[in-house]
Order: C-alpha cells, then structure tokens, then sequence
C-alpha cells in the first residue's frame, strides 16, 4: 500500500489532505502556522501554531485592547491574508482563494458581530437583519421560503418584539442593537459566527442575558462561536478558551489561562 | 446582490442623509435646468431666426450688399440704399422661371413702426417658420385704398382694433415732424402673431403709398400742389418705383440661375439673394453670443458637479462604520464603491427628471404670458436628441465626479477590513 497516497494514521495533522467528512465533520475553525505582521509595525507579530474549533462549540478568546483580537478576527473573515500558514474554515482552505471567493465565502459562512454600531443606520431593524440574504444566495436559501419571518423568529427569540421596535435603528439602545447584530449573524445558518467584543458596551445585567441568548441562538442554529472578550467572567459559559496573547510572538509569554 | 436590492439600499442611503443630498438635488437640478434651457432657446432662437423668412426662393433688391437687403427688407433694420424701378418689377415678374413676385415699397413709419407697402398677394405668399402662412387674428386684409393691416405687437401696443384710424408718418424713425395725417387710415385687420419682425410692422398698399405721396417733392409736401384724399382716388396710382420684392420660382433648380440673372440684369443694377443663405450667414456673425451662453452654461455645470463632488465626499467619509458593516455581511469593495456610484446616478438622474419637468413645464406656463406681456414666443416642442444628449452628458459627468468618493471607499474597504480608523 502506498502510504503517501493514503496515510493511514496521522500523528501530526495532514495539512493539505481533505478532511474525510464521514468520519469526523470538518473543524468549524482551524489555524496552523499562522504568521502575519502589520507591514507598517515592527512591535506586532501574530503566530499562531494550532487552533481548531470543532463545529458547534464555542470559544471564548481571551484579549485585552490592541492584543490583535481583530486582527485575527480579519484574518479568519477573509479580509486580510496572513503572510503564512494555513487558514480552514468548514474545512475549507482560503488562502489560495481570490478576494471575490472570500468576500463570497464570508457571506456564506460568517455571522459577525462587532462591538458597537453594528447596524446599517438608513435600515430598520428587519432590514438589518436581512442584509446577509441580499448578499448571500446560501444564506437566503438556508433561511427558510420566507427569511423575513425568519429574521421576525430570531429576533423574538433575542427578547426582541419585532412590532415594537422602532423603525429607525438609532432610537434603538445598545443591548437592542446588539441583539439585532446577533441576529443578523445567525439568520441563514452560518456555521461560524465571529463576535469582536459584542458586550463591551453594555452593562453587567445586559451582557449576561446577551451571551446567553447569543449562545442558546447559536446552538439552536448549529452555529460556532469565536467570542473574543477582554471580560474574563463569560469565559466559563463556552466550551474552550484561549488567551490571544500566547500567540504575540513579539510579546514576553503569560502562563496560559 | 440584485440590482434591485442595491437601487434600494441606495435610496434608502439617500433618504437617510436627505438634508444634503436634497441641497445636492436643488443645486444639480437647476443647473441641468439651465443646460437645457440653454440648448432649448439656442436651437430655438436659431431656428425662427433662420426661418424668419421662408417659402421665398428670392428677395430682389437696388444693388448692394446681401446682409444690408436682407436687413431692411425682412427685420427692417436700416434703410434701403436706393429703389428699383416698376419696370423692373414687371420684368421679374415676366420671367418664365418666376411663379409670384410680390412688390415691397418701404420708408414710411407709424409711431415707429414700419410700413410695408404691397399688394394682397403678400397675404398670401409671405410665409414664415416652417412655412407657416400669415393668418389674421381679426378682420381682413386691406381693401379699400386708405386702409391698413397691422402687425400683432403693433395692434397690442398702441391698442388697436379694426375699424380705428391712425395716421401714417413720413420717414421710418418714431418721431415725425411730417405726417399724413391727411389722409387718415381705417385698420381692416390684424395679423396673428407670426414671432418674426412682421409683427411690428403696418401693411399697406402700393396704390395706398401712392396716394399719400401725391403732391411730393424731395421728401417734404410741395405747396400748392396738395392733393385731397378723395381727388387721390381719381389719379393713377400706379408706382414709379418699389423697395424690393419678394419672388418664388416655378422650380426650385431654377433659383440660382436666376439669381444669377438678376444680378446681371441690364435695365439697372440689381442685387438678389437667397435669404435662407444670407439668414444662416448672419446667424454665423452673431455666433460669439451663442458661444458666451455655452460658456456659461458650461461654468454653471462644472460648479455644480463641483458641489455633488464636495458632498459626495464628506458625506463618504462618515461612513467608514457603515461600509466596514456591509462589508462583513459580505459586500466586496467593488459592491461597497458600486453604493456610492448608485447613489450619486440615482441622484443625478432624479435632477434629470426634474430638470426636464422644470423646464417644460415652466415653458407650457409661462410661454402664453411671454408671448402675451413681452412679444418672445418660444415654441413649446418635445426635447431634441441633441438637448437629450446633453442631459446624459451632463449626467455622465455627474457619474465620473461620483467615482472619485467611490474609488476613496474602495481603497479603504480594502485597506482597512472590519475595524475602520475613525
């Protein structure tokens, strides 16, 4: 048997050889060897060897400001290549695709979630909520015959009434612009959502109900969740946790979480 | 995306922001407005200036320059330099390559206005735009010897109606130490407006002039020697002499080789033009005032694109957080640039609309009263290609201005993926 044709066991993880899907679904996140330096900054560099989320858990991302939680967080949407290493999203490697094949893998794959301002000002709510529809077929299609009443659904689910909602999403507080970014991440059931900080600015009550319902939403649609936070009292609610800066590699190594 | 969905997502941009987009729309609008206008009167203008005259093969004049017989004889400006003889009339009119001639005796005025004598085939022949013949408003040509037609600016001015009599000055200038004022003329009727400088102008007849010139000597009445209005009745009236005259031709391949003719004629020298010619060659001299109006409309334009381009970029540069938005629901940097050309096409074809409604309808308004109050009658007609044109040039302008706030969002779309640098 030719064993570079069909490895029969794998020590180290096989880096080019397609995941066999049967057996194992495909990580919803995996990284390897990740480098990626700002060329304009000599004190950032990002390294990451391994990480992997399997599809359907959660991980909390341990990050305090400028730590390069959002670097990561554009390197993982397709928005910037990393200098090297390998990037697989859904099993699916990215990093030879062209930047139109990642703007349309992102709004197939990706629900994200920023950490204010969220939402498109000139859009209710609802339309807010479709917007990933308009630019995603897959997302469209997986969000039922009708996605507006899907988008009502998710947004009933968050705690939100969507007939009582203003329509004007600047009258709308922060928890509830929140929730409505939440659930324009979910609508379509993207396997991956990506939440840059979502609960920084809102208050203590706010944010706990917040990431419950994000993460019941998320469950409920099959969806991972990459939660980066600098807020360490959330991380027990997720199923893994990391602390970005043990890939800093221009930064003195912490002891891990 | 649709195309649909991103109209939508356009205007409803638009909507968001309509404090200075609706500035925006005033400002483009009525400089599109203007550019058509421009182009409207232009074309306007140009064509009953050219057509003030039509339906004639030939004016036939006393020797002198083409401009100076065209000037006298159809705008009745200047004077003529000399008559031509009644037998030269009645050798024009005995060419067998002629159809009609109609006689002009110019020189009289009234309070300015100027008489034209001729005969009832100047009804008849005298055409104008698009060969357009002259209609009375009220009445009917002259009949009866002292009897007078008169142009529409001329009846509304000085306010009159059939039946009125007025008194016919020697001379062509609005005052007249010399009158004819013995022998008085009954108006008979009244010209529609024809938008040409007939309408300031006094019809007569030959016969007519005549008369009030009896007993004439050098331009002043000879004493002793006047003649009553009723013993004129009695002379023979037939002219010695007229201005111009106006001719057709049997066929239109003749007109050069009569014109030729004429202007070789051996009876007295002659000068005889084509007044389509010599209308368009005088619009040629008046050209440095349609390139003025182009100028300037075209200075109007280019501030106003100025002003879209200002306000396209601020208000692109407020909107880094909502491009970062698009983009992570999966816009690409060509979608988020195609935004910001939608919305400014939107915007310019809005003031397109607009502008043509503008005008238009402004025009369909107003034109009865310019024509009423002030004597300009601008034609009402649906847009030309070329005024079309202009408005998708302008528009197309409008667009390449809008790419530069588009090509600044793209460049920062691409450069600043998800977290924007406020």
């Amino acid at each position: 048997m030719a064993a570079s044709i069909t490895p029969s066991h794998n020590t180290t993880p096989d880096r080019t050889a397609p995941d066999d899907s049967r057996a194992t679904p495909p990580a919803a996140v995996e990284i390897t060897d990740l480098a990626f330096h700002w060329p304009d900054s000599r004190d950032f560099r990002l390294a990451v060897p391994h990480f992997s989320l399997p599809q359907g858990e959660t991980c909390f991302l341990l990050g305090p400001s400028g730590s390069g939680k959002s670097t990561l967080l554009s390197l993982l949407a397709g928005l910037m290549a990393p200098d090297s290493g390998h990037i697989r999203l859904t099993g699916q490697s990215l990093e030879q695709a062209s930047r139109h094949a990642r703007d349309r893998f992102r709004a197939d794959h990706l629900g994200l979630i920023f950490q204010q301002f969220n939402l498109v000002p000139y859009l209710s709510p609802l339309a807010n909520v479709l917007l990933p529809c308009q630019f995603s077929r897959r997302r469209r299609e997986r969000a039922g015959p009708k996605p507006r009443e899907q988008a009502l659904a998710l947004l009933s689910a968050l705690g939100l009434d969507p007939a009582r909602l203003p329509r004007d999403v600047r009258h709308l507080s922060m928890g509830q612009q929140q929730r409505v970014a939440a659930a324009r991440a979910l609508i379509g059931a993207p396997e991956i959502v990506l939440a840059d900080e979502p609960t920084s600015a809102l208050d203590q009550d706010h944010r706990d109900r917040f990431v419950d319902l994000l993460l019941g939403q998320a469950s409920a649609h099959g969806a991972s969740v990459l939660f980066v936070s600098h807020d360490r009292s959330l991380q027990q609610r997720f199923t893994q946790q990391q602390d970005i800066r043990q890939w800093r590699s221009d930064l003195p190594q912490e002891s891990p979480l | 995306m649709t195309l649909l969905a991103r109209l939508k997502l356009a205007a409803a941009s638009l909507r968001h922001r309509r404090g200075p987009v609706l500035l925006t729309l005033i400002t483009l609008t009525l400089s599109l407005t203007l550019v058509l206008g421009v182009q409207y009167l232009r074309s306007e203008v140009k064509q009953s200036f050219v057509s003030t005259l039509s339906g004639t093969d030939l004016i036939v004049g006393a020797r002198s320059g083409p401009m100076n017989l065209l000037l006298y004889s159809v705008f009745h400006i200047g004077n003529p330099t000399n008559n031509i003889r009644w037998s030269s009339y009645q050798h024009v009119a005995e060419q067998p390559a002629v159809d009609w001639v109609v006689p002009m005796t110019l020189g009289d005025a009234h309070q300015g206005y100027r008489v034209i004598a001729t005969n009832r085939d100047f009804f008849e022949r005298f055409r104008y735009g698009n060969r357009h013949s002259l209609e009375l408003a009220s009445g009917r040509a002259f009949d009866d010897l002292y009897e007078v037609v008169l142009g529409a600016d001329v009846a509304r001015n000085l306010d009159y109606e059939p039946g009125d009599e007025l008194a016919i000055a020697h001379g062509g200038g609005s005052t007249s130490f010399v009158n004819h004022d013995d022998k008085p003329f009954r108006v008979s009727g009244i010209l529609a407006p024809t938008g040409t400088p007939l309408d300031r102008t006094l019809q007569i007849s030959l016969e007519a002039f005549e008369a009030i010139h009896l007993g004439w000597q050098s331009g002043v009445p000879a004493p002793g020697r006047q003649v009553s209005a009723e013993q004129a009745r009695e002379r023979d009236l037939t002219p010695d002499s007229i201005t111009a005259m106006l001719v057709g031709v049997n066929r239109p391949i003749m007109t050069l080789r009569l014109q030729r003719e004429l202007n070789n004629y051996r009876g007295e020298p002659l000068t005889a033009i084509l007044p389509g010619a010599t209308l368009s060659e005088l619009w040629r001299l008046m050209g440095s005032f349609e390139r003025a109006l182009m100028v300037i409309t075209a200075l109007v334009l280019f501030t106003s694109l100025a002003g879209l381009a200002a306000v396209l970029l601020t208000i692109q540069g407020s909107r880094n957080r909502e491009m970062a938005i698009l983009r992570s629901v999966g816009a690409s940097p060509a979608t988020v640039a195609l935004l910001f050309v939608s919305e400014a096409l939107l915007l310019v074809a809005l003031a397109a609309l607009l502008a043509l409604g503008l005008w238009f309808g402004g025009l369909a308004l107003l034109a009865p009263w310019l024509s009423e109050l002030w004597g300009v009658h601008i034609a009402l007609r649906p847009p030309q290609a070329l005024e079309l044109g202009l408005l998708g040039g302008a528009m197309g302008l409008a667009l390449l201005v809008s790419l530069l706030p588009a090509w600044a969002a793209y460049r920062r779309s691409l450069s600043e993926g998800l977290t924007p640098r406020e």
